[in-house]
């Protein structure tokens, strides 16, 4: 499987209801001993970046601890806000370029 | 990017597709086009970055994508679609750049620009005499 299979897949809960697409994937990095924070490790799939709009999380305004200039950063945010992170464990399977989850649409964050 | 003890999170799209690659002495390999995922027992881990328009063209999509991979296949010797692909066991560090523990040497060549070398490059007169 490729990063580009995810990305841009749409996303479905369990009612078959859709959350939208894929805009990312967020990846969890085991730093081996003596490695700094930029250093090599393994990269594991933690979770699917979905929401039905791309812009804010395209530039990294799903993740909190990313500032920007105000107002971007309000726009933005406020676009990313409508973004969900979906834990891998919740995917049931992948069909093509739809994936669908284990739980119900008010229940996948 | 967040850090934790042992482990950070990244966000694959933002921070490592179409990063730089550069060798160990800091020459310039490719980009990041895509990168292959494996399932194991533990669950997906990323294997190894995936460079050239082979990689590149299925990720753009559409039409322009395909175009893109067609063009590749036309251009290479053989009839590998396979992309430029490096383990990431020859990652030694992440940053604003991704740098290898490898020389670019040592790397199978990427074919479409080899292809480009032989069949483009080569035949300017004068060409010999450029460096590498």
């Amino acid at each position: 499987m490729r990063l580009s299979d995810l990305l841009g897949a749409e996303v479905r809960a369990a009612d078959g209801s859709s959350l939208g697409t894929v805009h990312d994937v967020r990846l969890r990095q085991e730093l081996g001993s003596g490695l700094s924070a930029e250093g090599a490790g393994s990269f594991w799939v933690d979770a699917l970046v979905v929401g039905p709009g791309a812009l804010g999380a395209r530039l990294g305004y799903a993740r909190r601890e990313l500032g920007g200039p105000w107002p971007l950063d309000r726009l933005m945010a406020r676009l990313a806000r409508r973004s969900v992170v979906i834990d891998v464990r919740d995917v049931a399977e992948r069909d093509g370029r739809v994936i669908r989850l284990r739980r119900a649409a008010d229940r996948a964050s | 990017m967040t850090a934790g003890s042992g482990s950070r999170t990244v966000d694959a799209g933002l921070c490592l597709l179409d990063r730089q690659i550069v060798d160990c002495d800091g020459a310039l390999v490719a980009k990041v086009d895509d990168l292959a995922i494996e399932e194991s027992a533990a669950g997906f881990h990323v294997v190894a970055l995936l460079c050239g328009p082979t990689a590149l063209g299925p990720r753009l999509g559409g039409r322009l994508g395909v175009w893109v991979v067609a063009m590749a296949r036309r251009l290479r010797p053989g009839d590998d679609a396979r992309p430029f692909t490096i383990p990431l066991s020859d990652v030694r560090r992440y940053g604003a750049a991704i740098e290898l523990r490898v020389r670019v040497e040592d790397l199978p060549p990427l074919r479409l620009e080899q292809w480009l070398e032989e069949k483009v490059v080569a035949q300017i007169p004068g060409s010999g005499h450029a460096p590498k």
